[in-house]
């Protein structure tokens, strides 16, 4: 591991984050949207943030000198943008996973409706269910 | 098993203050000994300015991460940023957000030092020194904010 890596993952991650929070607070509705997070979720997935983007830093210098070495530091940003991208869609896919991960496991056996098992019937099941009303019946239903 | 939210965001604070006291001390730290160093102890300076750095990078992305957690505990009665403790608050924010960009080139700086120590080491010192007295300027902004948000009147 290396002095200029562990910085230069780490400004990343950090700014990155601080950015975002930065933003979302002086816009408003940060507070809910962090109060409906699981507080491991949170904390887990600063944490692959930044080891993501440790491991494409690491990549991204690899075998250049950007202490020493003008000519590598000419060639670090196309490095950076490429290995930037690929830490994007590596999070990207994470954030994915664990939206999909979390849904399974906070959804109820029951919560899975079929359509029709509605009451009362919602548009979606009005307009999939075998049993659909007539027009003739919702008209009824709505101006009573 | 269940935890207690209480607990755990005792801990997440307690994590937090860690991070700060770990970072801000380590600053306070290599001010001092680039300060008034003599001439044998220069390049002992750089060293311990280069293991400082390794530990600040560590600390913030803890303090980011815990910070949020702390956020997080207050839900949707987290104050807006049109009150006095929301106006501080992204005050704060902005403070720590300066801090992490000044504080990549600082670390560049060191590791430059410390590849090209043995040259003019006296010299180099005399930059840790202007280096981490901005640092620790900077970080006791923040922390004066971080204490006021948390015993400040809050409205």
């Amino acid at each position: 591991m290396k002095l200029v890596t562990w910085s230069l993952a780490t400004f990343h991650a950090t700014a990155f984050v601080l950015v975002i929070v930065l933003f979302g607070y002086s816009g408003g509705g940060l507070g809910g949207a962090l109060g409906g997070l699981n507080t491991f979720v949170g904390l887990g997935l600063f944490l692959a943030l930044w080891a993501t983007t440790y491991l494409t830093t690491s990549r991204a210098l690899r075998g250049l000198d950007l202490i020493g070495s003008a000519r590598d530091r000419g060639m670090y940003p196309r490095r950076a943008l490429r290995w930037g991208a690929a830490n994007g869609m590596t999070f990207l896919a994470i954030l994915g996973i664990v939206a999909i991960v979390t849904a399974i496991g906070t959804t109820r056996p029951g919560q899975v409706a079929s359509p029709g098992s509605c009451s009362p019937p919602c548009s979606s099941c009005r307009s999939r269910s075998p049993f659909r009303l007539s027009s003739a019946r919702r008209s009824a239903r709505s101006s009573a | 098993m269940e935890v207690d939210p209480n607990v755990l965001h005792v801990a997440i604070r307690w994590l937090h203050v860690a991070a700060m006291a770990t970072a801000f001390g380590g600053a306070v730290t290599v001010l001092a000994l680039a300060t008034r160093p003599s001439v044998a102890s220069a390049s002992a300076v750089v060293a311990v300015a280069v293991r400082y750095e390794w530990i600040f990078w560590a600390a913030a992305g803890v303090l980011a991460m815990t910070g949020i957690g702390n956020l997080a505990a207050f839900g949707a009665a987290l104050l807006g940023p049109s009150t006095d403790w929301g106006a501080t608050f992204l005050l704060k924010l902005g403070s720590v957000l300066v801090l992490v960009l000044l504080s990549l080139p600082r670390t560049l700086a060191v590791a430059r030092i410390s590849a090209a120590v043995g040259g003019d080491a006296h010299g180099s010192v005399t930059t840790l020194r202007n280096l981490y007295g901005a640092t620790t300027a900077l970080f006791t902004v923040i922390l004066a904010l971080a204490v006021w948000l948390a015993h400040g009147v809050a409205g």
